[in-house]
């Protein structure tokens, strides 16, 4: 299992490497430079990057290994489905967890202790729980369509995902009467432990459903 | 006898092609060709037991155990060289090997680099490099570094020029003689079955036409060459693929122990003759309805 995670953990290193060392200063440079805006829209944008990092790994990582044929010689080794998806799946569980604990703790080291840290961590694990229900079914999807099928359906959540902040603010939020503060105190105001524990026991439920998917339509 | 692998009522229906209800038995210690056209079913039976494809009704048991239920096991224990050979091209051989070793319970290390070396396959270079010959290669020296009990090849020497495919046939014929190995290998070359195999099994358009030793089919399955009038009633009513020419006329026999002695006396008056076949003749007389 840990060699297999080691394999397919190349995207997922690479991703969450890049947010890390370069999206996530250039964010808040700001925020090290110049005055501190204490704007908690702010993290309404930035939060939205650990669905897009780690949906956005998922993907390349399936498009890595579909171009590269990889499913295909793993199959004649000695290992069952369910062993290969749940590589698969612990290095998503890893990612987002990694993701939402280094989001937090940056935020909390860069903004001080304030209410703004205390919110980011509970905003912050309400949507690693919702990425690890849209990883999972991310991989329901792939298992019963195929990647060919279900990648580009992926490759267009995934863009959107990235869009949707902006499109949330400027044409879905107005019309609703609704503002980016209201979400995130709606998001906030979740209780993130049992958001946590919920997504945890649905992603990881499933995987055996995709395994068995998995199984029924190869041919 | 010992049966490492049994087939029962198996099937598999694509658009254009059904695998249809096939029973086999592929005996222990003994290599068994699969001969037939393309499209005969020989990949999809292999994919079948590799449980790379899922049947639509039927039963595999490979060891004695569900393939599908013991799947890690079996492969395990088995040796495969697919008709195409995937491998994660960037790397190269000396990592593939590192790779899949974590998979096998009984890698051999050395045993996986005497291959490489064996067949002159470069351990560091990328996979991407390697022409089509090293691939088979390297496929084979995978599959027979974690003593398979059992080595299931599909079309492995099909693309090949003919030193390597000689090389990659002796090979397999020494493992399956001095350890004992249980070989299935599929082809549409008869000559490479003919070479290797001590069973044969003929499929043709999804069913399992024929399955005999090949000796049993060499000395059974005979041409006989006849002078027009010189073949008796007997005779003509048993051949197949009976072709006229200006000097007489020749015929396929199944059972030539059956008729030998009708065909006796024409024998011995030059007026019959009696020659072996190969294994291709015995396809075609399959695949013309025989």
């Amino acid at each position: 299992m840990l060699r297999l995670i080691k394999k397919f953990s190349v995207m997922y290193v690479l991703y969450l490497g890049l947010y890390m060392v370069l999206l996530f200063p250039l964010l808040n440079y700001d925020r090290v430079t110049g005055p501190d805006t204490e704007d908690p829209s702010y993290m309404f944008y930035q939060g939205i990057f650990l669905v897009w990092v780690v949906l956005g790994a998922l993907w390349a990582h399936e498009n890595l290994e579909h171009k590269t044929h990889g499913y295909r010689f793993l199959q004649t080794l000695p290992l069952g489905w369910r062993k290969i998806l749940g590589a698969k799946f612990a290095l998503v569980f890893a990612t987002t967890a990694a993701f939402t604990v280094y989001q937090s703790a940056m935020l909390w080291i860069l903004t001080g202790n304030g209410p703004l840290a205390a919110a980011s961590w509970n905003y912050n694990a309400v949507l690693g729980s919702l990425c690890l229900i849209l990883a999972g079914l991310a991989y329901l999807g792939i298992s019963r369509f195929g990647f060919v099928l279900f990648g580009k359906l992926l490759l267009g959540i995934w863009i959107f995902l990235f869009l949707s902040p902006i499109l949330m603010r400027e044409f879905i939020l107005p019309p609703m009467g609704i503002t980016v503060d209201d979400v995130l105190q709606m998001v906030i105001g979740m209780n993130w432990v049992a958001a946590g524990l919920i997504a945890t026991a649905l992603f990881w439920g499933m995987l055996p459903l995709a395994a068995c998917m998995n199984r029924h339509t190869k041919a | 006898m010992e049966q490492v692998l049994n087939l029962q009522k198996l099937t598999k229906t694509y658009e254009e092609f059904v695998l249809d209800k096939i029973d086999l038995d592929i005996p222990r210690g003994y290599v068994t060709g699969l001969i037939g056209p393309n499209g005969a079913g020989k990949t999809t039976t292999i994919k079948l037991i590799m449980n790379l494809i899922r049947p639509d009704a039927g039963r595999i048991e490979v060891f004695g155990l569900n393939h599908d239920r013991h799947e890690q096991e079996i492969k395990n224990r088995i040796g495969y060289v697919g008709e195409e050979q995937f491998f994660y091209d960037q790397r190269s051989a000396a990592w593939t090997g590192r790779f899949v070793s974590h998979f096998f319970n009984a890698w051999e290390p050395e045993t996986y680099a005497r291959f490489l070396d064996r067949f002159e396959l470069p351990p560091k270079q990328r996979i991407k490099k390697y022409s089509k010959g090293m691939r088979v290669k390297l496929s084979l020296a995978i599959a027979l570094s974690h003593a398979p009990d059992l080595i299931i090849l599909d079309e492995p020497t099909s693309g090949l020029d003919p030193v390597v495919r000689r090389d990659v046939l002796d090979l397999l014929h020494s493992v399956a003689a001095e350890e004992n190995k249980t070989v299935l290998i599929s082809s549409h070359i008869t000559d490479d079955i003919e070479r290797i195999a001590d069973y044969i099994v003929y499929m043709i358009q999804g069913c399992i036409a024929l399955f005999a030793t090949k000796d049993e089919l060499l000395s059974n399955w005979k041409a006989i060459h006849f002078k027009p009038g010189s073949a008796p009633d007997s005779v003509l009513d048993s051949l197949e693929r009976v072709e006229t020419q200006i000097f007489g006329s020749t015929g396929i026999i199944r059972d030539y122990p059956a008729i030998r002695e009708d065909l006796a006396a024409g024998i011995s008056s030059g007026d019959i003759r009696v020659e072996n076949v190969g294994l291709d003749d015995i396809l075609i007389a399959l695949v013309n309805g025989g």
